[in-house]
Order: structure tokens, then C-alpha cells, then sequence
């Protein structure tokens, strides 16, 4: 996995006059020394643009050029209309390898989405018999198509780049645009922190830590996809649980039958210890379904002997006609309880929801104005300041217009508000059991007062038939008995359905819960990704040593586990809690941590690093000489840096003075007339 | 000792008071406020906004009922009574704040934004899970906001 620029050109055509910058390339560092405005990022980003990862700094399709590459130059004292510009690259990986690649930056005839390639070196050794190929990139497909330059791109430099998930849950490649930001850093907003610049209109998750995890060739990578795959699919199982049980439960709970034991929940511990039964109301009080059927069962057995006139039971319809009249009275009374009960429960219940749906969109906001906190960093957009920037007066915490006295902040608020969600969430899981609970109670009674006015009915029509007939109230009974005991029976088949179709569920979810737990808890390394990650960090405190970086104690800056980022005594640094020249020190450390650690690791770094102006914020010449240094060492292991400075080029020889690196120290423009 | 004297025994000693902070909702944080403040401007026509515009829109984006309700007056389908605005005192504050910040100016009719606010919303553009919820209650809307429909929404035109 390897890339190195060997050549690259710009070329500019105006007018009859045609320039160009041509800048070759050897393994180590590169320094290209020039005055400002003399070329040197549009020479860099002319690199950028040839691999098609300009997309990295924005998600325009505006080419990144200045107007001399796009509109008007200045050539021998005139100024002329550019008509034509295109970048090139002559790009190597392995030892004879060698991929040339050209894309239009202004042109009629060409679209800026077109790359034409050669197999071969071209620019060092003109086109010969290299047949051109042309792929698209920048639009939809480039990485995964085979006529699209970055799924190209992406064997040449031997790169297996895997799939991560993106903001919609779903799996997509992690596009070359994300990993550039750990391999250019660009003049204007590179500098602010570590990949500070990252495309995150792509939608992908995590970015910086996919990348990170790519660059580094982590396991937890791998092991990051395969878990989130498991996630997806216990939620779906989750899902399909609970719609198999919510309407099993809503079905029986319409008849009056109330189900215990059958968890709402998957869970791979089935059948469970205690089995799933029904209940049903029976003379107020519930009982267990098998119980109420053997009842009924014998009832109907009773009655099943022959039919009696009605001569010989008027007496007991009489007694048992008043005896219904009394308990359908006292069902009425029970409903009405029933039913103002269930009013108040959902009443309840749905002011736990509003309440829940308000510290949602909270922690939400909360959540936003954390990461927009970050945005603060850099000092010219920090919107969360103690002080007014216009007066110098304190500013209030929050925009209540009132003194409220001493605020959280941000991040305690947040944790307060994901305590009150716990806390509510338990509350409305409670409200939710008790409204079922309370419906089903409802809804028993309910079917208990239709069957007594039946009952009623048919009593009222035995004692008005004549005293031969068979009594109305008896057949009715007996109707009415094996009805309902076909329609329990009915429910007791349709639980032992759903025991079979949770118990393949509960399969399932075993597989599920034990492929998770092999592959570790979120965020978890192996012990080769650990290893790395010392390594790493090591690398890191090292150079800020050697750098003079002051803000505090390079010994006591970590990598974190889980985002790989810097922190001290286990909370992340933030870049305004350095000065800014430590914060450029920091992003040296640890992008050249990060290639240099795969000199020692098997990692997926292509061995390519390219800063524009490294020597921001007036950092002293101490610490860029410390890193250039450094950086001349990459050529020992074969690695390449390419770096633009408008350092003297006096200043910086003497900086690398018995170093060895390859200077290229432009006088005037870079972009410079060619002879035709 | 009887358990009044034990008590008395117990609580006999210095209190400290201390004040602790307090929470606040998240949408009385500048750093919160602000960004949402200055995609209301842009959503307005022209990229400016009067105060009005910008109440009404701030309403909107308060919940999807709010944001379905202007919807639906924008495109004729409720009368103007039928959607109540809300006016938020906090807005104002943060446009103050704004002001302050250099993320926008006023132009003696209109809040527009600085190149300050553009960069900064460029920020928030990019980052694909930040302000969701207001950003998708902005698209629900069938145009940048005129002031001529918020005049008629607020009864004065």
C-alpha cells in the first residue's frame, strides 16, 4: 500500500502563451520554498485535484484553483485570459508502477469530471505507446465502479478500503475523501486541528475514526462493521419480538384475557422458567386459563343432560334471573371504575410521552451545541465565549435575559438530561404496564356484561315460554358455554403458536448476543490494535518533545481508545485549550505519527504525506527545524513528504543542513512561461 | 437524652450554603442559538430578515406542528388566524449577541448576514448531524420567506 508523486505539472494556457509548473518528486522530504502568492498551493493543490480528493475540503464542484489558474494570469507583464488549465501527476506505488493521470481544471472540451490516464510514466518520459484510458470522478460511483477513477485509484495504491456505516444505517465504502485529510493538509483550514477539514457531508459515522482505524489497519475496523451489522439485526429482531407479542397481548386483551410472563423483550432464555400463561377474569378475580376452562368444561357437562321444560325450572330461572340483574349491576358499577381508571392512565402515560419527546429534543440540542462548540476552536468563528467581543463585558450563561445564577455546562447539562430520560423512560414503561393491565381489566368486565345480559335475556324469554317447552335459558347456557370455551381454547392454541415462532426468534437472538460478545464491547481492542495504539502515542510524545510543544506536559497526552485522539488524564484536549502554535504542533505529531508508525506496523498508510505551510502561526524555527529533521528521515524507509514553505529558502537550508532532502527553491512564480 | 436534645446534639454545627449550578434548556445556549439564528436569515428572502421574519421562523422550527402550520399558510391552506405565532424575548438576545459576534449586520432594514456568519454556516452545512431537526423543518417550507407573508400572517398586511 504504497503512493508516491513523482511528478506533477500545472498548465496553464492564455492567449498564445502557455505555463506551467513542473516539480519532480523523490522519496524523503520535498521542499518547495517560495514567496507568498507565488504558487506553491496551487502546485499542491494540483496534486490534490489529479487524485480526485478535493472533494475532501468542501462539498462544491468548484474547482480549488485561484482565478490566475482559471481566469486570468499575468505572463511577461500582461495580463491574459486563461482559456485552457489542467492538472498532472505522474504517480508510482510498488517499484515500477507507474500510473499518469490528467484532468481538465478549465477547458471546453473536456469536463473537470473526466481523468485520462496512462499506464506509464508520461511526464517523465513522454506518452511513448501508453494507450490513455479515461474514468470519471466526483460524481456518484467513482469509488465503486469499475470506470470510476477512485475504485482505480484504490488498486493501484494496493488500498482495500472497507465499508462503514453512514448516517442513514446504511453500509457504504469509506470514500478516499475521508482518509485525505490524515494525508494533506491544506494551507487555510488544515492547520486548526487533526483533520480539521473533513468532508462530512458524505454522511459517513465517525469519519476521523474510520479513518484513523483504516490508516492504522485496527482490527476493531473490521470488528466496528460486523458489530454494527449484529446491532442492525438484533433491532430488527427486536422489532419483529415485540410487533409478534404487542399483538398477541392487544388480541387477548380485547377479549378480557390478561398474559403474564411473556416478556416483551427478546431473549434468548426460551421457553423461559416460567411459561407464558393466560388469565381470566372469573367471578372477579383472575384466574389462570387452564382453571377457568375446567370450570366451564364441567358446567357445560351438566347441562349437557336433557333439556328441562320449563314447567320444572321456573322457580330456579327466577332465582337465577335476579341473581344476573344484581351482577350485572354491580359490572356496570365495576366498568364505570374501570374505565375512568384507563382514562386516567393514558392521560398519564401521554404526559410521560410529551415529557420524554421535550428531554429528546433537548439532549438533541444539547448534543448539537456540543459539536458546534468545536467549531469555536479556531478563533475566528467562537461563539461560546464568556466575554462580548465588541465590550468586554461578562455574558450571561444562557439567553434568559435574567440572572439565574450559576449554570452547568454543556456537558453536565447533557448528562442531567440522559438521568431525567432514564428516570422517565423507567416511569413510562411502568405507566404502560399498568394502562395494559387496567385495559385488559376493562375489557373483561366489558365481555363479562354482555354474556350476563344474554344470560338475562334468554332467562326473561324461559319465563314467558309455555311450561311444555324446553327452557329457552338452558339451551342458551349451553351455547353460550361452548363458545367460550372454543374461544379460549382458541387463545391456548395461538399461545403455543407464538411460543413457537419466539422460540425460533429466541435462536436468533442467542446467535446474535454470542457473536457480539466474541467480538468484544464496543470500542474494544485487540491486543495487536492495543500495541499499535502504545506505539503510536509513543511517536506522538515523542515529536511533541522534539517540537517544544509547552501547552502542557507531552508525557501526560494519551490516545484515546475509542476515537484515537489526543487526551490528557482521560478527557479529550480540545484545540482551544492550546496555544495555536501547540495546536499545529499537535496535528505534526500526529499525522507524522501516523505514517511513521507503519514503519514499524503493517499498516494501510500509502507512505504519502503533503503540508501546505506547516509553519503557521508564527512558530518558531526551532520546532520547524526539529520537523523537518524528522521529516527527511521518511527517505530511510522509503516514504515520501512533500512540503510547501515561504521560509526562505537561505533560512531553510540551514534548517536541514546535513539532512538530506531535495530543495526546490522558486524564484518569482511558479507557474512560468514555456517555450512552444 | 431525649430525641429532640439528640437531634439539637446532631444539627449543632456550621451549615454551608453553596450554590449549585442549575440546568438550562438547550435552546438558551448562544452556542446553540446562534447558528440556528443565522439559517432563519437565510431562509428568508433575499438572505435578510426583518425582526418579524425572523420571529416567525423561529417559531416554526420550534416543533413540526409549528413548522406543518406555517406550511400550510404559505401555501394557502390555512387562514393567517389559524396560525398562531409564538414571540420569543430569548430571539432577540441572540440577534443582539449576533451582532456582537459579527455574525450578522443591520443595514437599517434588515438583519443579513456577515462573512463571519456565511463561513460559520458553512460549518454547520457540513456537518451532516448537527441541527438536523431545524434543518429539516426549513426544507419543509415552501420558499424563502417573504416578508409580504409574514405581514399578512401577523395581521398587518
Amino acid at each position: 500500500m504504497t503512493l508516491r508523486i513523482r511528478e506533477s505539472q500545472t498548465t496553464v494556457i492564455a492567449g498564445e502563451k502557455r505555463l506551467a509548473d513542473s516539480l519532480h518528486f523523490v522519496d524523503g522530504l520535498n521542499l518547495i520554498c517560495a514567496e507568498n502568492n507565488m504558487g506553491k498551493t496551487t502546485a499542491l493543490m494540483s496534486i490534490l485535484y489529479a487524485l480526485g480528493w478535493e472533494g475532501m475540503l468542501s462539498p462544491s464542484r468548484k474547482v480549488p484553483f485561484p482565478p490566475a489558474v482559471t481566469t486570468e494570469i499575468a505572463a511577461s507583464s500582461e495580463r491574459l485570459l486563461v482559456t485552457e488549465s489542467y492538472a498532472m501527476a505522474e504517480l508510482e506505488a510498488g517499484a515500477n508502477d507507474r500510473l499518469t493521470v490528467r484532468r481538465a481544471i478549465k477547458s471546453e472540451s473536456e469536463k473537470t469530471e473526466l481523468v485520462r490516464t496512462w499506464k506509464g510514466p508520461v511526464l517523465s518520459q513522454g506518452p511513448g505507446e501508453h494507450k490513455s484510458q479515461d474514468y470519471f470522478v466526483r460524481t456518484g460511483g467513482s469509488a465503486k465502479r469499475e470506470a470510476g477513477f477512485h475504485h482505480l485509484l484504490e488498486k493501484f495504491m494496493g488500498w482495500e478500503l472497507p465499508e462503514v456505516t453512514n448516517w442513514d444505517g446504511g453500509a457504504v465504502k469509506l470514500y478516499m475523501e475521508v482518509v485525505a485529510p490524515f494525508l494533506f493538509v491544506e494551507q487555510t483550514r488544515g492547520w486548526g486541528w487533526i483533520a480539521s477539514v473533513m468532508p462530512r457531508y458524505l454522511r459517513i459515522k465517525d469519519p476521523e475514526r474510520r479513518a484513523t482505524e483504516f490508516l492504522l489497519s485496527l482490527e476493531s475496523l473490521t470488528r466496528a462493521s460486523e458489530r454494527d451489522a449484529l446491532l442492525a439485526q438484533r433491532e430488527e429482531l427486536r422489532g419483529s419480538w415485540r410487533a409478534s407479542v404487542d399483538a398477541f397481548v392487544a388480541q387477548a386483551g380485547e377479549k378480557g384475557v390478561r398474559v403474564e410472563n411473556l416478556p416483551r423483550n427478546p431473549t434468548g432464555d426460551w421457553p423461559p422458567p416460567v411459561l407464558p400463561t393466560l388469565f381470566l377474569l372469573h367471578e372477579n378475580d383472575w384466574q389462570p386459563i387452564g382453571a377457568v376452562l375446567s370450570a366451564l368444561r364441567r358446567e357445560l357437562n351438566e347441562t349437557a343432560q336433557e333439556i328441562p321444560r320449563v314447567e320444572e325450572v321456573a322457580d330456579q330461572v327466577g332465582n337465577e334471573l335476579a341473581v344476573a340483574e344484581e351482577r350485572a349491576s354491580e359490572l356496570s358499577g365495576l366498568i364505570g371504575g374501570a374505565a375512568r381508571d384507563v382514562r386516567e392512565q393514558m392521560a398519564e402515560l401521554q404526559s410521560l410521552d410529551e415529557r420524554l419527546d421535550a428531554l429528546s429534543q433537548d439532549k438533541a440540542r444539547y448534543d448539537d451545541a456540543i459539536r458546534l462548540r468545536e467549531f469555536g476552536s479556531s478563533e475566528d468563528l467562537s461563539i461560546d465565549r464568556s466575554n462580548c467581543p465588541t465590550c468586554e463585558q461578562a455574558l450571561p450563561a444562557t439567553l434568559l435575559g435574567v440572572d439565574v445564577g450559576p449554570v452547568m455546562t454543556l456537558e453536565e447539562n447533557r448528562t442531567l438530561i440522559a438521568e431525567e430520560v432514564k428516570t422517565f423512560s423507567v416511569m413510562r414503561d411502568d405507566a404502560r404496564s399498568v394502562l395494559l393491565a387496567s385495559r385488559q381489566r376493562l375489557a373483561a368486565l366489558q365481555s363479562d356484561l354482555k354474556d350476563i345480559r344474554r344470560t338475562i335475556r334468554s332467562l326473561k324469554t324461559t319465563l314467558t315460554q309455555s311450561a311444555e317447552a324446553p327452557s329457552q335459558a338452558a339451551i342458551a347456557k349451553q351455547v353460550r358455554l361452548g363458545d367460550r370455551i372454543e374461544e379460549f381454547n382458541e387463545f391456548e392454541i395461538k399461545l403455543a403458536g407464538l411460543g413457537s415462532d419466539l422460540s425460533e426468534q429466541a435462536a436468533g437472538y442467542r446467535r446474535i448476543t454470542s457473536e457480539l460478545a466474541d467480538l468484544g464491547e464496543r470500542g474494544g481492542l485487540t491486543a495487536s490494535d492495543k500495541q499499535k495504539l502504545t506505539a503510536f502515542g509513543d511517536l506522538v510524545r515523542e515529536q511533541l518533545r522534539d517540537f517544544g510543544f509547552t501547552s502542557m506536559p507531552p508525557e501526560e497526552v494519551q490516545l484515546a481508545q475509542d476515537t484515537y485522539l489526543p487526551m490528557r488524564k482521560d478527557v479529550p484536549i480540545r484545540p482551544d485549550e492550546l496555544s495555536a502554535s501547540d495546536r499545529v504542533r499537535m496535528v505534526w505529531a500526529y499525522l507524522v505519527g501516523l505514517m511513521e508508525i507503519s514503519r514499524t506496523f503493517e499498516t494501510a498508510h500509502p507512505g504519502l504525506l503533503i503540508l501546505d505551510e506547516p509553519g503557521q502561526q508564527e512558530i518558531s524555527d526551532d520546532s520547524l527545524r526539529a520537523l523537518f529533521k524528522r521529516l527527511a528521515a521518511a527517505g530511510g524507509f522509503g516514504q515520501q513528504v512533500i512540503v510547501a514553505t515561504s521560509k526562505p529558502a537561505a533560512a531553510v537550508n540551514k534548517m536541514v543542513e546535513n539532512a538530506e532532502v531535495a530543495l526546490h527553491q522558486i524564484d518569482g512564480y511558479l507557474l512560468k512561461p514555456q517555450k512552444s | 437524652m431525649s430525641t429532640e436534645q439528640e437531634l439539637d446534639r446532631l444539627l449543632d454545627r456550621p451549615f454551608v450554603f453553596r450554590e449549585r449550578p442549575g440546568p438550562a434548556a438547550g435552546d438558551l445556549r448562544a452556542v446553540w442559538r446562534l447558528p440556528v439564528l443565522l439559517m432563519l436569515v437565510r431562509a428568508c428572502r433575499g438572505e435578510k430578515a426583518t425582526p418579524e421574519q425572523l420571529h416567525v421562523l423561529n417559531w416554526a422550527v420550534r416543533s413540526s406542528e409549528s413548522a406543518e402550520s406555517l406550511a400550510a399558510f404559505l401555501d394557502g391552506k390555512v387562514r393567517p388566524e389559524e396560525a398562531i405565532v409564538r414571540f420569543e424575548p430569548a430571539l432577540d438576545r441572540a440577534v443582539t449577541l449576533a451582532r456582537g459576534f459579527e455574525l450578522l449586520a443591520w443595514n437599517d432594514r434588515y438583519w443579513v448576514l456577515t462573512e463571519r456568519g456565511r463561513d460559520l454556516l458553512r460549518k454547520v452545512d457540513g456537518q451532516a448531524e448537527t441541527l438536523l431537526m431545524e434543518k429539516a423543518l426549513l426544507k419543509q417550507l415552501p420558499g424563502p420567506l417573504t416578508q409580504a407573508a409574514v405581514k399578512k400572517l401577523l395581521g398587518r398586511g
